[in-house]
C-alpha cells in the first residue's frame, strides 16, 4: 500500500490554505517588549493539518525562512526570525490530524524600517 | 544481485535516520506600521476586534528611551498625514539615522558612475540634466532607481549640511497624470520627529509639463540654518511606477 503522508491544509483563523498558498490573513497580533530597544512581533498563529496512513511516529516542522521589505530594500536578520515551537512530534497519526499552533516571529528593533513585508515559511514532514 | 541490492536498500531504509520532505512552502505579506502609535487603554484592548495588533504590551512601546516614534521611524506627524490621504508607507530610508549627502567623484571613469551607468538608467538621466559640481561648491544626495507602488508613499529623510544656500532638486520618473504623483519635501527642525515641519510642494497639480515628461527640476531656498534635516517624499495615487532623484546641496552661489 503506498505511503500516504502530506500537507492536506494550513489554517489562519479559520481560513484554510493550500501548501504553497500566499497567507492573506497573518497579521501582528501581539508585540512583547525584548529590551529597551526590541520588541518581538508575535504574527498570526497557524495550524497543519495532515493526511497521512503511516503508523509511527511523525514530525512537523516550521521554519520562517525569510522576510523582506516589499521594496526589496530591507531584508530582515535570519536571527530575528522564528517560529515557535519550531517542531511537533505526533506519536499516534491517523487519517487527517492537526498539529497544535505555530506562531511566527519577528524582533524589531531601533532601526527596523516601518512598512510592509514579504515573507516566505518553509514546512516539512517526515517519520521520525 | 538485484535481489541483494534490494535487501540492502530495504534495510538502510529501515536504519536510515529522520528523513524530512520540504512539503510546503506558504507565504504571506505584513505591515509594521502604526499599530506603535496606539495607546492602548484596558477597554481599547477589549474592545479591539479588528484582527489587528491587541494585547496589553503595546503600551509598552510607547515608553522607554527610544520612543514610539523611533519604532515608527517616521515621525507620526508624517505618518497619520499619509494615513489620511490614504497612503501606506513604501520605501523609508534616513530614520532614524538620517542620511549625510557626499561630494561628488570628479574622476568621470570612478566606479559609481560605471555603476549607475549600467543599473540605473533614471539616475543617469537625472544626472545628465544638470552639470555636476563638486566640494566645497555642492554635495549631492542620490535616489537611485526605485519602485514605488499603488498608493504608497516614500520618505528620504536627510542632514542638510551647514553653510547650504540652496537645494536644486531633480526627479526623472515614469510620466504620470498630474494628480496622481506629488513630491514634498519636508524642512525639520530636528530629528526628534517631535514637531511638525515645514513643507514645500514640488509638484503643482498645474504642471502638466513635469507629468507629461517625468521630469521635476525645482530649487529650493530657505534658511536652512533653521532646518538641519528634511525628507524628500514621494507619493504615489496611481499605477506602480520608478523614479530616480538628485539633491544637490548648494553652498556657493
Amino acid at each position: 500500500m503506498p505511503e500516504i503522508l502530506h500537507i492536506e491544509k494550513i489554517i489562519v483563523e479559520g481560513t484554510e490554505y493550500e501548501k504553497d498558498d500566499i497567507l492573506t490573513n497573518i497579521d501582528i497580533k501581539s508585540v512583547e517588549p525584548v529590551s529597551e530597544t526590541c520588541y518581538r512581533l508575535n504574527l498570526s498563529p497557524f495550524t497543519i493539518r495532515i493526511h497521512t496512513n503511516l503508523a509511527e511516529p511523525i514530525q512537523v516542522s516550521a521554519k520562517f525562512e525569510e522576510c523582506c521589505s516589499t521594496c526589496g530594500r530591507y531584508p530582515m536578520k535570519n536571527e530575528d526570525l522564528s517560529v515557535t515551537p519550531s517542531s511537533y512530534t505526533i506519536q499516534n497519526p491517523h487519517d487527517k490530524i492537526e498539529t497544535d499552533f505555530f506562531t511566527p516571529h519577528v524582533l524589531a528593533h531601533e532601526g527596523t524600517v516601518c512598512t510592509t513585508y514579504n515573507a516566505k515559511l518553509i514546512i516539512t514532514l517526515g517519520r521520525v | 544481485m538485484i535481489k541483494k541490492f534490494l535487501t540492502l536498500f530495504i534495510i538502510l531504509t529501515l536504519i536510515s535516520p529522520t528523513v524530512f520532505a520540504r512539503v510546503g512552502e506558504p507565504s504571506f505579506v505584513f505591515a509594521i506600521d502604526d499599530y506603535f502609535q496606539e495607546t492602548n487603554t484596558s477597554s481599547d484592548r477589549n474592545n479591539k476586534n479588528d484582527g489587528g495588533l491587541s494585547g496589553g504590551a503595546v503600551t509598552a512601546i510607547t515608553l522607554g528611551s527610544i520612543g514610539g516614534a523611533a519604532l515608527l521611524g517616521l515621525g507620526g506627524w508624517l505618518y497619520k498625514r499619509k494615513a489620511e490621504q490614504s497612503l501606506a508607507a513604501g520605501c523609508i530610508q534616513g530614520t532614524p539615522n538620517p542620511l549625510i549627502p557626499f561630494c561628488m567623484e570628479r574622476d568621470c571613469n570612478a566606479a559609481i558612475y560605471a555603476r549607475i551607468n549600467e543599473n540605473y538608467p533614471y539616475l543617469r538621466k537625472a544626472l545628465s540634466l544638470n552639470e555636476i559640481h563638486y566640494c566645497p561648491d555642492s554635495k549631492y544626495l542620490l535616489i537611485y532607481d526605485t519602485t514605488i507602488d499603488k498608493r504608497k508613499f516614500d520618505s528620504v529623510k536627510f542632514e542638510i549640511p551647514q553653510g547650504t544656500k540652496s537645494l536644486n532638486i531633480t526627479q526623472v520618473s515614469d510620466t504620470f497624470k498630474a494628480k496622481d504623483m506629488t513630491v514634498e519635501l519636508f524642512l525639520y527642525k530636528d530629528n526628534t520627529n517631535s514637531s511638525e515641519p515645514d513643507m514645500r510642494e514640488l509638484t503643482n497639480p498645474a504642471d502638466k509639463k513635469s507629468a507629461d515628461t517625468g521630469i521635476i527640476m525645482k530649487s529650493v531656498n530657505a534658511d536652512f540654518k533653521n532646518y538641519p534635516y528634511a525628507a524628500y517624499v514621494v507619493s504615489n495615487y496611481s499605477d506602480k511606477k520608478i523614479y530616480a532623484v538628485v539633491i544637490e546641496f548648494i553652498f556657493n552661489n
